[in-house]
């Protein structure tokens, strides 16, 4: 269910107890409309930025009673987040160990589907092959 | 809504088609199926529950299909009347809703000022006596633009379809207020799951 605007964003009574939903848009840019933002971007600037608005997010929550789950989402093909950024998203959440108890990337697309992907935690052996 | 139809069972020498309409409100996470007889017509025919697809976290409790579909049905066909009856008493007024956890619609008028608030809240309790709707409103501004929310700026999102040969692209359309997208955003989100076979409300971390 929908919370007010200063709440976080939705409730999700699970089977577990309540838990939150937070939603975070992944922007790059400063400029007033999507149109203004470059065609392209760079995987480490991306993830860098997006890492940066999660742990902000996070150190608001303090330590929650409840879990909170964050869904980052896209609404800009120029923002939508590839496997590289989001492997390297979920590697530093790994190591900084956000008060998420999870977080998913979603990305709609036109036939009302959308892509959903994992972002954290994740095993630490998926993260083997990484520098 | 997704129509399929399916030949339930005959009656004398034809099968009578009972079509399944899946019905997704704009009221809650649900996904229902109910069944009717387009053999009938439409001032006779009654809607069945025939499956619950899905139960959103609000009607978890609920014990039976039957009650399931009753108290989704009531809330949606509430929420619709009431926004219908205050759409007639402000028509100028950018109307948003929403249902809190108890069930109670709020109506949030914008650019209408309080006095006329209150009187649209004294006739709706009136007219829908059975139900607690709470009316808010706040007055024009100049940021308003005729959207409603809190406006955002407009992304694009699109998909490549092919079909017979032919590919186009097709864009998604985004709502306008960064309520309505949010909202947009969850509902794709528990589609994507479903989709998937898992659960978007009971994350399992993977550690």
């Amino acid at each position: 269910m929908k919370n007010d605007e200063n709440d976080l964003d939705f409730t999700l009574p699970t089977t577990d107890g309540t838990a939150y939903l937070d939603l975070m848009e992944v922007v790059l840019f400063k400029g007033r409309t999507y149109a203004e933002a470059p065609t392209a971007y760079s995987i480490g600037e991306m993830a860098t930025q997006t890492l940066a608005g999660v742990t902000k997010k996070s150190k608001m929550y303090g330590k929650p009673h409840n879990p909170v789950h964050l869904l980052l989402y896209s609404t800009d093909w120029r923002f939508v987040l590839v496997r590289e950024v989001l492997d390297l998203v979920g590697l530093w959440l790994n190591r900084l160990n956000p008060v998420f108890a999870t977080v998913k990337y979603v990305c709609p697309d036109s036939d009302g589907g959308a892509i959903l992907e994992h972002v954290f935690p994740r095993s630490s052996g998926e993260f083997t092959s990484f520098d | 809504m997704v129509g399929a139809q399916r030949p339930l069972n005959q009656e004398g020498d034809g099968i009578v088609a009972v079509k399944i309409t899946r019905w997704e409100p704009d009221t809650c996470y649900c996904v229902l199926e109910y069944s009717w007889d387009d053999a009938l017509p439409e001032s006779e025919r009654t809607h069945s529950v025939s499956r619950i697809v899905r139960t959103c976290p609000v009607h978890t409790g609920e014990p039976t299909a039957e009650g399931h579909y009753n108290t989704v049905l009531s809330e949606n066909q509430h929420k619709n009347s009431a926004l219908a009856f205050i759409r007639a008493k402000a028509p100028a007024a950018r109307v948003d809703w929403r249902f809190d956890d108890n069930r109670n619609l709020h109506v949030q008028l914008n650019g209408l000022d309080q006095a006329a608030a209150e009187s649209i809240q004294q006739a709706v309790a009136a007219r829908f006596p059975a139900r607690t709707t709470r009316i808010t409103s706040s007055p024009a501004t100049d940021s308003d633009n005729g959207e409603l929310g809190h406006r955002k700026p407009r992304g694009e999102l699109a998909s490549l379809q092919i079909q017979g040969g032919s590919v186009k692209c097709v864009r998604a359309k985004i709502p306008n207020s960064k309520e309505q997208i949010e909202e947009w955003i969850l509902r794709s989100a528990i589609r994507a799951a479903d989709q998937r076979g898992i659960s978007l409300y009971d994350w399992q971390p993977s550690r």
